[in-house]
């Protein structure tokens, strides 16, 4: 007797418009919400949304993290410019920049980023200076707002070829600054450096599932070499059980261990060499005009 | 044939099957409840580190204040009753991190952060109430600078605390881990709300 299976279909209508709701309806987050902005995929240390900057500008940021690649203690420099903040103060539109994952500016070791956010806002040119935590005693807010102020007829003009010129000469400015209160000091690059974190969970995850297929097969082998007598079928009864407890066990112990909240993740966004150091931590620290 | 009383191995007595598998059930459940356990306290440390950042961010902006106190020393007639707020603002702030130090529980630092906050946002409006006419010299927009600055610091860590709570609370609230919060006193915790006052006063502008 046949039994006519209909369900599928309606299983699989059902699937197919839930994904219709889904991606009808899905998240509309604004193209400028500062937890979905993303670094250009080119050149993550500039991302020209607003497009005001020109080539002087960005060869001269590129300039900056060249050095920053062979030298710890040299800070990365990237900067994004926006049309408009959406009505959030510039400081806050940073502090969700910072606090994502995205946006990990400097290396990780001495999180010593600084991430320039300039937005029209209507004109009104706001410009922010965030620093890591490591670049602040090399400059510290109240230094970012003296260059700032050198640099407010340009940086605060309706012509944007002066304020690309302005944000070079503020960049530069920064530079000077920065090199001056190091003094000198240099920290050459380990090109050794320790494997990213994502890579040596990912490798503990296979080593756990080769360790389960072990023991998996292990029990069902004493299984099979002992139930071959009698009543075969308890026999891979309880190896299947044994398995299933074994698999459960190593996948739970696994994934409580590795939760990450949205705010801790620290992935490198761009897998290292060529992005983002992985210096996540802000604190919120900068300043804005 | 059926042989009676057959020598079955040990493993294969239903007696011991029916105890192996009840021993795995519980097995699994005490695991269960150790992970889970586990995933609580391990939340709970980061809002203890959480805690800690906001405290040295508010130290290091309170620490701002008497060079705001110098910097309007030396205008327009200085009116000892202006001193004397801001004494009083300041001891209030001392009084808020005394029972931070003191503070048994996370729900009691938390409130007494917001005390420090209070006091804080209470001298820089007394300065800004009685100075009005305060120019922006260069010096003065470098300080606010500096003020601002530290605001931030302590807008940001505040941010990162609640989002550690708000981890920490979503653990406890959901099931299963809220069973295993319930046996071992994991309970919901506070977050911590910017002061009122501070929202009137967003920036610190003497040039106003």
């Amino acid at each position: 007797m046949t039994v006519k299976n209909s369900g599928w279909k309606k299983t699989l209508l059902g699937m197919v418009l839930s994904l219709f709701v889904l991606l009808a309806f899905g998240p509309f987050a604004s193209a400028d919400d500062p937890s979905q902005i993303k670094p250009d995929g080119e050149n993550p240390f500039i991302t020209d949304r607003a497009k005001v900057l020109t080539a002087d500008t960005s060869q001269l940021i590129n300039q900056q993290n060249q050095r920053a690649e062979s030298d710890e203690k040299q800070p990365q420099i990237a900067i994004l410019t926006v049309d408009s903040t959406d009505g959030m103060s510039i400081a806050d539109f940073t502090n969700e920049l910072t606090l994502g994952k995205n946006w990990k500016v400097g290396s990780k070791k001495e999180n010593n980023g600084i991430l320039i956010v300039f937005a029209k806002n209507g004109g009104q040119n706001k410009i922010r200076v965030a620093t890591g935590t490591g670049a602040e005693a090399y400059l510290p807010d109240g230094k970012i707002h003296q260059l700032f102020v050198k640099n407010q007829d340009n940086l605060k003009s309706q012509d944007m070829a002066k304020v690309d010129q302005g944000i070079r000469q503020l960049i530069q400015d920064i530079e000077a600054s920065y090199n001056q209160a190091l003094g000198g000091e240099t920290e050459k690059k380990n090109p050794f450096q320790s494997a990213p974190s994502g890579l040596i969970a990912f490798i503990l995850v296979i080593l756990a599932i080769l360790l389960v297929i072990v023991i998996v097969l292990v029990l069902k082998s004493l299984g099979r070499y002992q139930g071959q007598s009698q009543r075969p079928g308890s026999a891979r009864h309880s190896s299947g059980a044994s398995g299933f407890f074994w698999g459960w066990l190593i996948g739970d112990l696994l994934s409580s261990g590795s939760r990450h909240s949205y705010y801790d993740d620290d992935d490198d966004h761009f897998g290292g060499g060529g992005g983002f150091g992985g210096g996540g931590d802000f604190g919120g620290g900068g300043s804005d005009f | 044939m059926t042989v009676i009383n057959e020598n079955t191995p040990f493993y294969k007595k239903r007696g011991v099957q029916v105890t192996a598998g009840i021993v795995a059930v519980f097995l699994i459940l005490i695991m269960m409840f150790v992970s889970s356990s586990n995933g609580l306290n391990k939340q709970e440390q980061n809002v203890d580190a959480a805690t800690g950042e906001i405290q040295t961010a508010l130290q290091n902006r309170a620490d701002l204040i008497p060079n705001l106190v110098n910097a309007v020393k030396g205008a327009q007639g200085q009116e000892s009753a202006i001193y004397g707020k801001i004494a009083d603002a300041r001891t209030q702030y001392n009084q808020a991190k005394q029972s931070y130090d003191n503070a048994s529980s996370q729900d009691k630092k938390t409130s007494a952060m917001q005390g420090q906050d209070r006091a804080f946002n209470l001298m820089v409006s007394t300065i800004q109430e009685n100075y009005p006419d305060l120019k922006s010299s260069d010096q003065m927009g470098t300080l606010m600078a500096q003020i601002e600055g530290a605001n931030n610091r302590v807008t940001y860590e505040r941010k990162k605390y609640n989002q550690a709570v708000q981890d920490y609370n979503n653990k406890v609230v959901s099931f299963p881990s809220s069973l295993v919060a319930g046996m071992t006193g994991h309970s919901k915790m506070a977050y911590y709300q910017a002061d009122e006052s501070a929202q009137k006063n967003p920036t610190v502008d003497f040039s106003k």
